[in-house]
């Protein structure tokens, strides 16, 4: 019987030390900056000592500085990882060119399979861990909607998150540190509506929209950018589920209201179907088509192939960045820089995919527009005051006339775009009028 | 040749993967060029394996016959090594930041999926019920927590946690009636339905779950005073107790009443039921325990996500946390702790390989283990032990068989049962 006695005081000897061990290590974890003020307050504080001196938050030094970002490199919406590969690759670039003030970017990315969960797995690594000085682009709006709360209570920068719902500029005061980069739905919505009430006045329109946050936040923009004339202009409106089998009925529907413009606010395989449905009964309207389902391989070819070109032969969307197989731009020195860039830093990438070019102009955004004015003085709340400070910045692959505004109650970078006509003839969007402008009218 | 040829590859792959990777490792230090910078990750899995059947062997040759001498002696081993992997969680949080991959946050996750993963081994290791349904009730549990505590009512979490597995416990038993009707790969189909159907439902239901937005509860659980407010902390330790009391519950289970005629509905559902096992009963308590235990998983979950969307409960989910327990062992308490460790670091893993396509180093890493290891990983140990007990033999001896006749009057129990 001795031996069992023994191994039993072994076993308490063990489980002794292994809570011992569990109790000493609980206190060496305690979070610095873990407390919440707004950015503002924190600016202030920084600016009493003068930027000449070099300041720093966690992840930033005099030779680095450590930004994070979640993408979606597996799973079901792996198709956006490009962007950030191509964002990574621009910081190459920039690294090679010397870095930004003579330091290095350091981006740690993170697959997040597009699941909110993994994406708050993501960010809580990347800022407790990997200690980022701020999360830049994040993409999805259930992955953001998932670690705004967190990351905005720890005072870290989220920054040009990569999304067009417009929930993440609408509020700065209770979000202050999270902001969005592309033009929001809303600020869409409205372009078509300033574009419609100047030339078509007394459009009959018809929309279709998906029932969700994406389908309603388009049709909120519609409401502001129509204004007092939505009820007289707008005879009818349908809704249909990302589970529905077929919006056949709800286009036929819209149809025997009698209007004679058509929005189409829903993501590729439904806008492919409405299209293909309005030709197949025989209605002619003018449509918008949001820029969600633009893409001309997966939705447009496809509904030429099935209900042929007069189908599209009358429509329009929007566009804010240059189209890199645009013929139109083959002389272009920031397209060619940009064709340049993909060759050399990221071969593997087709230049061509316009998730690329979307990276490429993010990553220059954040260079040219908040780490370069940041300078020395590379704190949070610095990086947070500059981002809301952005005066006219020109990013040369956006569409000529695109500049990136912010302010304090301004969180929205990009509040200009411009309308194209499809070209079946052609196969593309060929840009149509001015940029339209339509800044501040969001928060109305 | 010959003697390459007349080697046992197939029982001893482990130790050649061991010299492998041994030799693979430091060669591929340096080397970061296109197919090649693969050649690390390969060494390390290699060494890994080799580790883990080198170290069971040692335990067959050594420990072994201390098991052997007496069923108490056995147990005794058992519970030691049970109590070694439970402290090596218990002390995790001291060095798993240190570990690549591995955060006490990612722990706490991996955690609920052990409780998930225990579900299903009880499930479809012993009862023989495949389901590919638990995404479910791991979301209800969440979204239970969710709409109870933090939209609809403000019950205490607490409450709700206890509310999560009670609800889906009893929606698994229901569900458990029309599964009757089903066999194989007909339930298999009828239980991934109910993954499917849960996050297009969470998205209708908008008024109640929020819709696409979600249910954000974050900085608004309290902890009850447990650990201060440390709330990592204090979600680790109830997770990692709440998991080992699960795995408790169903070895206790598997040793009674209970689980023997859940074994033997699994092995001949005509024998149980003419032996008097009343067959619907059992597989029904079956599906509602499992249920439950996923339920509670997902109510835990929420509370560590601190958020609640129907993307995050998509089909993935199931398929995820099944995969996750048949690389664990189906039928193993064991397998139901690598099993989740499996569901929570792979993907991880596989991105870190390589972000160009972690989809495929994922399928290339499950075909491998399940081409390495039929019976998962913790059907290899057994294996492995097994083998060793038997007297581990190089070479394919043609007297094996004569050898293992003549040990076969000393049966050999093991620590894990085999599916």
């Amino acid at each position: 019987m001795k031996p069992k006695w023994l191994k039993l005081a072994f076993l308490f000897a063990v489980a002794f030390a292994a809570v011992a061990l569990v109790a000493c290590g609980g206190d060496d974890e305690e979070e610095p900056g873990a407390t919440a003020t707004t950015p503002s307050e924190q600016a202030t504080a920084a600016e009493t000592a003068t930027e000449t001196v070099k300041q720093y938050d966690e992840g930033a030094s005099d030779t680095e500085i450590k930004i994070g970002g979640c993408y979606p490199y597996s799973g079901p919406a792996a198709a956006y990882g490009t962007i950030g590969k191509s964002v990574e690759a621009y910081f190459k670039m920039v690294n090679e060119q010397g870095g930004v003030n003579g330091r290095q970017i350091n981006f740690i990315t993170r697959d997040d399979q597009y699941s909110p969960d993994k994406a708050v797995q993501c960010a809580r690594e990347l800022v407790e861990q990997e200690k980022v000085l701020f999360m830049f682009n994040t993409l999805g709006t259930p992955s953001n909607s998932a670690i705004w709360d967190y990351l905005n209570q720890k005072g870290i920068p989220h920054l040009f998150v990569s999304t067009g719902a417009t929930k993440w500029g609408e509020d700065p005061e209770s979000h202050p540190w999270t902001m969005g980069w592309q033009p929001p739905y809303q600020t869409e919505s409205i372009v078509y509506s300033e574009w419609l009430l100047q030339n078509k006045p007394d459009a009959k329109i018809a929309v279709l929209y998906q029932n969700d946050d994406y389908g309603k936040d388009h049709l909120e923009g519609l409401k502001k950018g129509l204004g007092d004339k939505y009820d007289e202009l707008v005879v009818a409106e349908a809704t249909y589920a990302t589970s529905d089998a077929s919006v056949n009925p709800q286009v036929a529907q819209l149809k025997e209201s009698g209007a004679d413009t058509f929005f189409i606010f829903a993501t590729p395989k439904f806008a492919t179907q409405a299209l293909i449905a309005a030709a197949q009964i025989g209605w002619k309207p003018l449509i918008f088509l949001n820029s969600v389902s633009q893409s001309i391989p997966a939705v447009i070819e496809p509904v030429i192939e099935q209900a042929g070109p007069e189908a599209v032969s009358n429509m329009y969307s929007t566009l804010y960045i240059k189209d890199p197989g645009d013929p139109q731009w083959a002389d272009d020195p920031a397209i060619k820089e940009y064709l340049e860039f993909m060759e050399k830093y990221y071969p593997d990438g087709n230049p061509l995919d316009g998730f690329n070019i979307y990276g490429y102009a993010v990553a220059q955004t954040l260079v040219e527009g908040v780490l370069k004015p940041a300078g020395d003085n590379l704190t949070r709340a610095n990086i947070m005051e500059k981002a809301r400070s952005i005066k006219d910045l020109r990013v040369d692959v956006l569409l000529p006339g695109i500049l990136i505004n912010t302010g304090p109650d301004d969180y929205y970078p990009i509040e200009a775009e411009q309308l194209a006509k499809f070209d079946p003839a052609q196969k593309k969007w060929v840009l149509e009028g001015e940029v339209i402008d339509v800044s501040g009218k969001l928060q109305q | 040749m010959d003697t390459v040829r007349r080697i046992d590859w197939r029982r001893n792959w482990f130790i050649f993967a061991l010299i492998l990777g041994a030799i693979l490792l430091p060669v591929s230090g340096p080397i970061d060029r296109g197919v090649l910078r693969l050649l690390r990750p390969i060494s390390i899995f290699a060494l890994f394996f080799g580790i883990v059947g080198v170290l069971t062997l040692l335990g067959a040759i050594y420990l072994g016959p201390i098991a052997e001498r007496s069923r108490r002696n056995l147990r005794l081993l058992q519970a030691f090594g049970a109590l070694l992997i439970f402290i090596a969680f218990l002390v995790a949080p001291a060095y798993a930041d240190n570990i690549p991959y591995v955060t006490t946050y990612k722990l706490t996750v991996a955690l609920q999926w052990v409780m998930v993963v225990v579900g299903i081994n009880l499930l479809t290791g012993y009862t023989g019920q495949i389901s590919l349904g638990q995404g479910a009730y791991f979301a209800i549990g969440g979204y239970l927590l969710a709409i109870a505590s933090f939209r609809e009512w403000s019950l205490p979490w607490g409450v709700s946690l206890i509310l999560a597995p009670i609800f889906t416990g009893i929606l698994g038993f229901l569900f458990g009636f029309p599964a009757l009707r089903f066999k194989g790969p007909y339930l298999a189909l009828a239980t991934l339905a109910l993954a499917v159907v849960i996050s297009p439902v969470a998205k209708r239901f908008e008024d109640f779950t929020g819709g696409v937005q979600g249910i954000p509860m974050y900085g608004q659980i309290n902890t009850w005073g447990i650990f201060g407010d440390d709330y990592e902390r204090f979600l680790y330790y109830f997770s990692l107790v709440a998991a080992a009391a699960m795995l408790l519950i169903v070895w206790n289970i598997m040793h009674s009443r209970l689980g023997r005629a859940l074994i033997a509905i699994r092995d001949n559902e005509v024998a149980a039921a003419a032996m008097g096992v009343n067959t619907a009963l059992y597989k029904t308590t079956a599906f509602g325990i499992a249920a439950a235990f996923a339920g509670f998983a997902g109510a835990i979950n929420a509370a560590t996500i601190q958020f609640v969307s129907p993307d995050q409960y998509s089909v993935l989910v199931s398929i995820r946390v099944f995969v996750g327990a048949v690389i664990g062992g189906v039928a193993s308490v064991l397998g139901a702790v690598v099993g989740g460790l499996f569901t929570q670091l792979i993907p991880d893993i596989a991105a870190g390989i390589s972000d160009a396509a972690p989809d495929a180093i994922q399928a290339v890493i499950l075909v491998v283990f399940m081409y390495a290891m039929r019976g998962g990983f913790a059907g290899f140990v057994e294996q492995t032990w097994r083998y060793g007990r038997q007297g581990v033999q190089l070479l394919r001896p043609e007297r094996a068989a004569e050898e293992r006749e003549g040990r076969a009057a000393a049966p050999v129990t093991s620590s894990q049962e085999q599916a």
